[in-house]
């Protein structure tokens, strides 16, 4: 609420570039595009690869060994029957005996493989999109490359971006140099037409100061354009705070560990949602417990200097204390599951290419203008069964109707 | 056909000047410019000369804002994420409220692992899904920092072990122990006592209730030999009859009559039933507010009532009749009402809440013949949550006062405050050598304790109750202990075992017996959790009575009836016994009959008040029964002049800030005969003392100048008519040729109007089974973080409930016959014609005719913003802070309103609320619980706390439309109808509010809206409100020709 914070509180950011904001925001859509033709092309893959992203990466790699061993192979070395009872239930193989099994297990130090309810068919593509991706593994360089190339390109469009943004303003600033230059040359020429005019005495210069007297100010006005321009200034300026109080854009604070999204998210791929749970249920994506990292991290790389912080929180019981990036005023709702499970938006709509991020920024400026520009270019999914029985009779409803045009713009869908 | 007249207060009625000047002006004082300005919410002192000066600091503070980096906030997750938790996704909990008065199964909903909203338990026969204004308010309770933190010893905080140690000691070494609590209902915490009475042979337990039922115990145990409360079944009596019996307010189990009682009130077309309620009573009651008819008596003249429609019914049905003095109340009402009770064999009930085990006999007796026994009264599941026998009580005060008991266990009970032998148990107390209390707070009796081992707020503990037999449901705790703390059964069972336990546990030894008793099929461990998640578990109960009442020998034993003045105490809807008197939400809920907040005074008839030239506040002196008060008065309009009402509830002194010095103790008042407790008193002197309290009355605030916003009509006239009373206005429009021709609002446009193509969201308000309650008043400030201003500001007019209960006064709208000399025509003679002819009171002539203050009607209607079409606050925002919404709401965007208060004087229904300051942070407002970091945790975070300067009002409860909406897309489906409740639907016990979607034609709210019932209040104007009220309809004979 207005005046209910006190001011030295209010969150200010001042690094906002008008223009760079353009540009940011064409690059961004630019970004934004590959990465919904990145994700919805991903949704066309067979179900094996969702399941596989979706179970397997947290503690597998095709080509590197993690929690687990490498995966690249695995379908040559053990016999389909064999993998599907092992993963079915991997301690029920142990206990029977089974020589490699037992091997394997006294191997990776007495880690257990948690058991995965999937049916037949479901494994059975997991072990085809693993077959796939060992073989694209092998294969060099080629489609592994390929993979990745979406996103690496999109980075350089923003490279690109804010190069030509630099670009942009050196041809600003050299041409305004070239201007005054010219401006310089015009006037010293002129000067020069004058002198020799009045040396010729072709001119009095007497009555031409007489005109110039029209332009001399008394000390009152004087003052007066000074308060004026002075006047003006602080309107500008205070025009200019005011519509940067409380943004954040770029806030990139240093995290109590040094969290990498960029190595969890973008080389290891593990989903979103696999630490981010609430963003599938509630108003809050939620940032994961200790005990979602240590899902991993009881096995993987114990020893490395940040994630013994993770095993000092986990043994003292002592909650990390993250630095929070997104602050929205409580007087605005937002609500995860509306946006990213009835909507389908991809996180990196808002949160921008978090899975290059080394070290988490605030992305988007999170003001109401850019909240409501989505809204207004953003259409409804009208598969939704729920827009097919209210709004059946809805003339407004046709293919192709945004968010803005349902009422998706009104007060009331975010303020109460 | 005249409409009838309807006011609020006398001073409307009879137009006084001081009612015309209150209501002169807009606003009813200045701009609080002054105190606007000084308010110390910057951490400056400033004053009016020194706004310019904060205006530059505000100035250069946000430069330096503007050039600073960011707070620094946090985002801390769990070590381990507890099962099912997940931030901002509410959690509910079954649980069960008892505070040894009122008994509720609730859902407890969490949010981060706080209680913020307590709600009915729709899977309890009891609860059926409603709960009353103090069982929502109990949440807050929890939260009240004034709760006893330690556990103490003589005012010295020790340890649990050290008091332990030391209780044990004296236990084991006393020679007479008593423990004292209020009715016990949780077979957990009887199986502790009985255990506890194994381990210490010289204790004995003594129960009682706060406002003593025993006298129905003794009469049913006499007629019966049963010493319980039947269940009553309102549902199933086509007539009622109640004697000083506020069912629907605050007896034995309010909500659950309610819930019973609206069933045969929701009258429509399809099904056009309505009971007949005949109420007799002393004051004007919130039953007797509902009463279809309504006659007034004298407390002491109670027997004689009763006795009376004994005989009556008697010589009706050929019974037996008793010797009893021929007493009748105006209007013949007791022959009537014997008429109808017969006429309804099998299908009537009397009820009366007398505590005199004779009046209660012969009540019995009425049922016996009236057939009720097995139709409307059941013997099978009897209420367990009144077992207080006077009697017992009476022998423990006699027992200390001999200084014969060497400790006394105080089970949450507060004796020294809430019996109206206080006194004497105070003294008594002296006596006894050592007192360990369990209560909660350190209230008037924990702060004589010896040792205070102080219990958890039952949103704290686990625990069960068997409220009816065979009725059980579980306590489950919505969150940790918050102070140090500890279930008194926990403490009882160490005291009795040496062993500490945990009341988990104990409750599953408990249930595990149950479990086995229940025949269940399931698992104990299925079983027992099936249970804690539904809340409630009912085994199959059987059980007849037949009567065995010595009627002839209750009527010679009934108390005589007195000639003098007369106090009668009743309970509140808002404090009830007083438990929970430091709640301010409860404070500040405005009473439903005479709508005063933050006190009470003494109700007195309009006739006493003439004559002794008495205005409401004025101080009196009440003397009765040894005890006085200076009190103020309030006139109150449904009483004799020779009878006065005072709540009881209030005047605590150890209670905390709310409550403390609020109002006078009214139990020291009670008759106590042979240790029976009559909530009244004979020979009462009541004396002007000069002295004045403004009360806090809301019932003059937001008037509407008598604009027929209220429409009724007569159950005879609905039958015939099912449109009867719904008088539709009309715009009389000038046409071409100068006539006039009559046409609907709806046709007359200046507005475009608003096209609903998706979602309507709408309300139906039956006016007919809201009962008044105001539950649904503390709902909605729990839902909505609605502030609490406190007394000076209700004064001021800004109280800030998004939801009022308007209360109605009128006079009957019956019908007499008249005999009249007429003149005929052929003959030339005056002739004799009688007339049927309305007694309605419509015309300001006839008002002062009346001298009748005793029979009056009432009618309740709730209101909230209407969320019109035509929203007038819409058309005059200067900076579009209040829009229209496609689904129909009016829309208030706090942070776009500037605070013109343009939309609130435009408001023709006077819904909206200002905000006149900081209540979250101005220390003014101490009283507003979030003030405080506890009080602070029972706000809705889905709703946005207001600051000063903007305006608020009802939004449909917007926060749940919207997550409604949200599930709906989920499952990608149309969201049911039902499945999005506002706050106050959900708890209304009468089921009188039902919202919707009245787009979606299998909606509920759809068929209310085509009810011929249905109207919209100020239609003239056109604005197209959401909300529809449905005519109210009273059950009454009108006179035949």
């Amino acid at each position: 609420m207005k005046n209910d914070i006190p001011l030295t509180e209010t969150p200010i950011c001042m690094n906002r570039k008008p223009l760079a904001k353009i540009f940011a925001s064409i690059t961004g859509l630019v970004l934004m595009a590959g990465a919904v033709m990145f994700g919805s092309s991903a949704q066309a893959q067979p179900d094996g690869k969702a399941i596989y992203e979706a179970n397997c990466v947290a503690c597998h790699k095709i080509d590197a060994d993690l929690v687990g061993p490498a995966l690249k192979g695995v379908t040559e070395r053990l016999d389909e029957a064999y993998l599907i009872k092992w993963i079915r239930n991997s301690q029920s193989v142990i206990n029977s005996g089974d020589k490699y099994a037992n091997d394997l297990y006294k191997k990776w130090n007495n880690v257990q493989m948690p058991a995965f309810d999937l049916s037949d068919d479901e494994i059975k593509a997991v072990l085809a999109h693993i077959k796939a991706e060992s073989a694209a593994a092998a294969a060099p360089a080629a489609s592994a490359a390929a993979g990745a190339s979406t996103g690496t390109t999109a980075v350089a469009a923003e490279e690109k971006g804010v190069l030509d943004n630099k670009v942009f303003l050196y041809t600003v600033i050299t041409l305004g140099a070239v201007i005054l230059l010219l401006l310089v040359f015009i006037q010293t020429r002129l000067k020069g037409v004058l002198d020799s005019k009045v040396s010729a005495g072709e001119v009095d210069l007497d009555k031409l100061e007489d005109r110039s007297v029209k332009f001399k100010l008394s000390p009152l006005q004087r003052l007066g354009l000074i308060m004026g321009s002075l006047a003006f200034g602080f309107v500008a300026f205070y025009a200019y705070a005011y519509n940067n109080i409380g943004m954040q854009q770029g806030y990139a604070p240093k995290q109590p560990i040094a969290f990498s999204h960029e190595l969890h998210a973008g080389q290891h791929q593990i989903a979103c949602t696999y630490c981010h749970t609430g963003a599938e249920r509630g108003k809050s994506a939620t940032i994961p417990s200790v005990n979602v990292c240590m899902n991993c991290h009881n096995q993987i790389k114990k020893d490395a200097p940040e994630i013994k912080k993770i095993w000092s929180a986990w043994e003292n019981k002592k909650p990390i204390e993250w630095i929070r990036i997104h602050n929205l005023p409580d007087f605005a709702y937002f609500n995860h599951a509306q946006h990213y499970k009835v909507a389908g938006i991809e996180c990196q709509k808002c949160h921008g290419p978090i899975q290059e991020m080394k070290v988490v920024a605030q992305h988007a400026p999170l003001t109401m203008g850019w909240c409501i520009d989505c809204h207004r270019e953003t259409k409804i999914d009208a598969n939704n069964g729920y827009y097919k029985a209210v709004h059946a009779k809805n003339p407004k409803f046709k293919d192709g109707v945004t968010i803005g045009q349902m009422g998706g713009l009104e007060c009331s869908k975010c303020h109460y | 056909m005249d409409i009838k007249k309807y006011w609020k207060s006398y001073g409307e009625l009879e137009q006084t000047p001081e009612y015309l000047q209150e209501t002169a002006g807009e606003f009813s004082e200045e701009l609080p410019l002054e105190e606007v300005l000084t308010e110390n919410t910057l951490g400056l002192s400033a004053n009016r000369r020194d706004f310019l000066k904060v205006f530059g600091f505000s100035l250069s503070a946000a430069t330096l804002a503007a050039c600073t980096d960011a707070p620094v906030r946090k985002a801390i997750p769990f070590v381990e994420m507890p099962e099912q938790l997940s931030p901002s996704i509410a959690n509910y909990f079954a649980s069960s409220y008892f505070d040894g008065h009122e008994y509720a199964s609730v859902l407890v909903k969490t949010r981060e692992g706080r209680p913020i909203k307590v709600d009915g338990n729709n899977l309890s026969p009891i609860s059926k899904g409603a709960a009353s204004a103090r069982v929502q308010a109990s949440v807050l309770s929890l939260y009240d920092t004034q709760r006893a933190k330690d556990p103490m010893k003589k005012g010295q905080v020790i340890s649990w072990d050290e008091l332990d140690k030391e209780v044990m000691a004296l236990l084991a070494s006393a020679k007479s122990i008593r423990l004292v609590s209020h009715s016990i209902i949780s077979p957990t915490a009887q199986a502790a006592i009985t255990n506890f009475i194994g381990k210490y042979p010289t204790a004995r337990h003594i129960s009682y209730d706060t406002v003593s039922a025993s006298g129905i115990l003794e009469a049913n145990q006499a007629s019966f030999g049963k010493p319980l409360v039947p269940s009553y079944k309102f549902d199933a009596a086509d007539v009622i009859v109640g004697i000083n019996c506020d069912f629907l307010g605050n007896w034995i189990s309010p909500v659950e009559f309610t819930k019973d009682y609206s069933k045969n009130r929701r009258i429509s077309a399809e099904n056009p039933k309505l009971s007949r309620h005949i109420q007799f009573e002393s004051m004007l009651s919130l039953t007797g507010s509902n009463a279809d008819s309504r006659s007034v008596f004298k407390p002491t003249q109670e027997g004689l009532v009763v006795a009376n429609l004994y005989n009556k019914i008697a010589s009706l049905t050929g019974a037996a009749t008793v010797n009893a003095e021929a007493f009748e109340v105006a209007g013949k009402g007791i022959e009537a009402a014997a008429r109808e009770l017969v006429a309804a064999k099998g299908k009537a009930l009397v009820v009366s809440g007398s505590n005199d085990a004779n009046v209660q006999i012969l009540v019995n007796g009425i049922n016996q013949m009236l057939g009720s026994y097995g139709t409307t009264i059941d013997w099978s599941r009897p209420y367990l949550t009144r077992q207080g026998m006077d009697a017992s009580l009476q022998g423990l005060i006699d027992e200390m006062k001999a200084g014969q008991v060497d400790v006394v266990i105080l089970a949450d009970v507060n004796p020294i405050y809430e019996l109206p032998q206080g006194a004497a148990i105070k003294e008594a107390m002296a006596k006894v050598a050592t007192v360990v209390c369990f209560n909660g707070k350190v209230d008037e009796s924990a702060a004589l304790a010896t040792y205070h081992a102080p219990n958890h707020h039952y949103l704290e503990s686990w625990g069960d109750a068997q409220p009816k037999v065979g009725i059980y449901s579980l306590s489950q705790p919505a969150i940790s202990p918050i102070f140090n703390t500890r279930n008194w059964v926990e403490s009882l069972v160490k005291f009795t075992t040496g062993n500490a336990v945990d009341a988990y546990d104990l409750l599953r030894g408990t249930w595990s017996a149950l479990h086995r008793a229940s025949g269940s099929v399931m698992g104990f461990e299925a079983f027992w959790r099936s249970t804690l998640h539904n809340g409630v578990l009912e085994v199959s109960a059987s059980g007849t009575a037949s009567f065995a009442g010595n009627v002839a020998a209750a009527a010679s034993g009934l108390m005589k009836a007195s000639a003098g003045e007369e106090l009668f105490l009743y309970e509140k809807l808002s404090l009830g016994t007083g438990n929970q008197a430091n709640n301010p939400w409860l404070q500040e809920m405005p009473d439903p009959l005479t709508r005063c907040t933050w006190d009470n005074y003494l109700t007195i008839s309009k006739k006493f008040a003439d004559q002794q030239n008495l205005k409401d506040g004025d101080h009196v002196k009440v003397e009765a029964n040894g005890y006085s008060v200076e009190v103020p008065v309030l006139i109150l309009p449904g009483q004799m002049a020779n009878v006065f009402g005072l709540a009881v509830g209030y005047g605590r002194t150890a209670a905390g800030k709310a409550a403390d010095g609020v109002g006078v103790n009214a139990y020291p008042f009670a008759t106590v005969v042979g240790g029976k407790r009559h909530m009244m008193a004979a020979g009462v002197k009541v004396t002007k003392t000069g002295g004045f309290t403004q009360l806090a009355l809301t019932q003059t605030h937001h008037t509407i100048e008598g604009r027929d916003l209220v429409k009724e009509t007569t159950f005879e006239e609905y039958l015939k008519n099912k449109t009867a009373g719904n008088i539709r206005p009309h715009i009389a429009v000038r046409q071409e040729d100068g006539s006039f021709k009559k046409q609907a609002p709806a046709t007359i446009k200046i507005w475009e109007g608003h096209e609903y193509n998706g979602h309507k969201w709408a309300m139906a308000i039956d006016l007919n089974a809201c009962t008044g309650c105001g539950a649904c008043v503390v709902a909605c400030q729990a839902e909505n973080n609605v502030p609490v201003v406190g007394k000076d500001e209700v004064i001021r007019r800004r109280e800030m409930h998004w939801i009022r209960i308007d209360r109605y006064f009128s006079y009957d709208n019956g019908y007499a016959v008249e005999t009249k000399l007429e003149h005929n025509e052929e003959t030339h003679k005056a002739e004799k014609h009688q007339h049927v002819v309305k007694t309605g009171i419509t015309k300001e002539k006839d008002y002062a005719s009346i001298k009748d203050y005793e029979n009056i009607d009432v009618v309740f209607q709730p209101v909230m913003c209407m969320q019109c079409n035509n929203a007038p606050c819409e058309t005059v925002c200067p900076v579009l802070a209040t829009t229209h919404s496609e689904e129909g709401l009016n829309q208030m965007t706090y942070n776009r309103c500037v605070g013109t208060r343009y939309c609130a004087n435009n408001c023709p229904y006077k819904v909206r609320r200002f905000n006149w300051f900081n209540y979250f942070h101005n220390e003014k407002f101490y009283l507003n619980p979030s003030q405080t970091d506890l009080g602070k945790m029972v706000l809705n975070p889905d709703v946005t706390v207001r600051s000063r300067g903007v305006m608020e009002k009802c939004t449909f409860c917007v926060q749940r439309i919207q997550g409604g909406k949200l599930e709906a897309k989920r499952a990608g489906k149309r969201p049911e109808d039902g499945a999005i409740k506002t706050a106050c639907q959900q708890t209304c016990p009468a089921d009188a509010i039902v919202f919707g979607d009245v787009n979606d034609v299998n909606s509920e709210v759809h068929k209310l809206f085509k009810n011929e019932r249905s109207y919209a209040m100020l239609e003239e104007i056109n604005v197209q409100p959401s909300v529809n009220y449905l005519v109210k309809v009273r059950n009454r004979k009108s006179v035949q020709a």
